[in-house]
């Protein structure tokens, strides 16, 4: 009888869960890299680093081969769900908002700060500021999804 | 890890010899999914308790329980 139920109840898509969390896994480890071309964009532009360039050229490689892999491996239909924020998987579903709330909330405080320290008569590259908040929000979206993800034996 | 709630859901996978990745793809959530909420770490909607319930044909309460509530 319960085998019977079991047999009912599985769904023909139910590999779109798994797609899911792959998707979000990838998406938040894209974020990363994403996160780590702009802190060197910012290294570049505030501190001169000298091997600015070779950094940033690793990085950059680095997050078009993670684009390129989640890009290849996922479905429209996941793609829709992560920009809208409405995935099949429930869990999913969670861990995404979360992931947003989280980096809505840093970057509001990353964002006050900033104004905080630019008020003054000090002059600093807009285009730094911009990396360095691109990456606050990547970083703060990332690293909650990536914690819900760890793995997790039975 | 929720505060309030407590879940059964282990005991009765153990009692019916059914995994977490079989109970997943019976109610139509991820393994994930079953496992986060068997630890406490994620609490689930009513839609998938209802689900579970008919899975194991006992009732909500049978699975989820109010801390308070236990003796």
């Amino acid at each position: 009888m319960l085998l019977k139920r079991k047999q009912k109840m599985t769904s023909k898509a139910i590999s779109l869960y798994e797609r899911e969390q792959q998707y979000l896994k990838r998406n938040a480890v894209c974020s990363l890299i994403m996160a780590a071309v702009l802190v060197v964009i910012c290294l570049d532009k505030w501190f001169n680093v000298a091997f600015a360039n070779w950094l940033y050229a690793a990085t950059i490689l680095a997050a078009l081969v993670c684009m390129l892999v989640t890009i290849r491996d996922c479905f429209g239909s996941v793609k829709a769900a992560f920009w809208y924020g409405e995935f099949q998987d429930e869990f999913a579903n969670h861990l995404h908002q979360r992931g947003c709330k989280s980096a809505f909330l840093t970057i509001s405080v990353a964002l006050g700060a900033t104004f905080g320290a630019t008020s003054g008569d000090k002059l600093v590259s807009g285009q730094g500021i911009s990396a360095a908040l691109g990456a606050v929000l990547l970083i703060a979206y990332a690293l909650p999804v990536l914690k819900g993800l760890r793995a997790e034996n039975e | 890890m929720n505060e309030q709630l407590d879940n059964h859901i282990h005991k009765l996978r153990t009692q019916r010899k059914v995994s977490q990745q079989e109970l997943a793809d019976a109610i139509g959530v991820s393994r994930k999914t079953i496992s986060t909420v068997e630890t406490g770490r994620f609490t689930p909607s009513v839609v998938i308790a209802l689900k579970m319930a008919r899975f194991f044909e006992v009732p909500v309460e049978s699975i989820f329980s109010l801390l308070d509530d236990q003796p």
